[in-house]
């Protein structure tokens, strides 16, 4: 293991002797490209994530309610306006029909 | 100092936690890609990606873990347009200043440095040049300890033989 250190810390001091600068080029190309771009914000990962959850959440719960309201709403019976009844006698020629609507009042009030 | 909770311009905080590290990323991106004319462009792209996913940086771990990640990261995807377009590399030392007494031990260490595979030559210089342990090591390329310590013992191997050749064992 020592052996194994002395020559790790060996290649370390060769390979570390050759060291280049950044240039002052590519520094500053940095800067202006870095000064076009939008600032990073420490909350921008929790925004991201926000809009990530937050949104495609709403869409399918509105998603879910239109589905599911029809299922959800009391289903009212159908309103009736009128019960026809037809009685035919054939060998007589005679068809009796009977109408019943809700508006009919059987007593009539004087 | 970075702060849970505040919506702050944090340009001025990346800087500072830049300037520490930004000549051992220049020297790790140059060594890695064997002075390639294209390595000017990945450290300006792997800064500028930093800068820009700052906000996602959590302030408990290591800046430079972190940084040398995603310039692990942009490498990576330098080197799979590099092979797909068959770019050069330049495998010229002659270029780079090397000073020191050793100066031509220096040289064929990098020259067996550019004879190892991209993965390989990544995990040499993060442990020799960049100074990072096995562990961050691995964080940061996303290697398992078992195949950096592999590639770095054939490493080792390899520059034992030389020095002993060198040496005239």
């Amino acid at each position: 293991m020592d052996d194994e250190n002395r020559l790790d810390e060996k290649i370390s001091q060769l390979v570390q002797s050759l060291e280049m600068r950044v240039p002052r080029a590519v520094d500053e190309n940095i800067k202006m490209a870095a000064s076009s771009l939008r600032s990073p914000s420490i909350l921008s990962r929790r925004r991201r994530l926000r809009r990530l959850v937050l949104f495609p959440s709403a869409a399918a719960l509105i998603l879910a309610l239109l589905f599911l309201s029809p299922f959800i709403r009391k289903r009212q019976a159908p309103a009736i306006f009128e019960i026809r009844t037809e009685f035919e006698i054939k060998d007589k020629d005679i068809k009796i029909i009977f109408i019943q609507r809700n508006d009919y009042k059987l007593f009539e009030e004087n | 100092m970075k702060r849970e909770g505040e919506t702050v311009d944090v340009r001025a905080d990346f800087w500072e936690h830049l300037g520490p590290c930004k000549q051992k990323l220049y020297n790790y991106i140059q060594k890695v890609l064997n002075f390639s004319v294209d390595a000017d462009d990945v450290f300006q792209d792997a800064v500028l990606r930093a800068f820009q996913y700052y906000g996602s940086y959590k302030v408990e771990k290591k800046f430079s873990t972190w940084l040398f990640a995603i310039a692990h990261n942009e490498m990576r995807k330098h080197l799979r347009k590099a092979s797909r377009s068959a770019a050069q590399l330049n495998p010229d030392l002659a270029h780079v200043q090397v000073t020191g007494e050793n100066q031509e031990t220096v040289r064929e260490i990098y020259r067996l440095a550019e004879r190892l595979k991209p993965r390989q030559r990544e995990v040499f210089f993060l442990l020799y040049d960049t100074g990072f342990t096995v562990e961050e090591i691995s964080r940061i390329t996303g290697l398992k300890k078992g195949n950096i310590k592999f590639i770095l013992n054939q490493a080792r191997n390899s520059l034992r033989a030389f020095f002993g050749e060198r040496d005239g064992r």
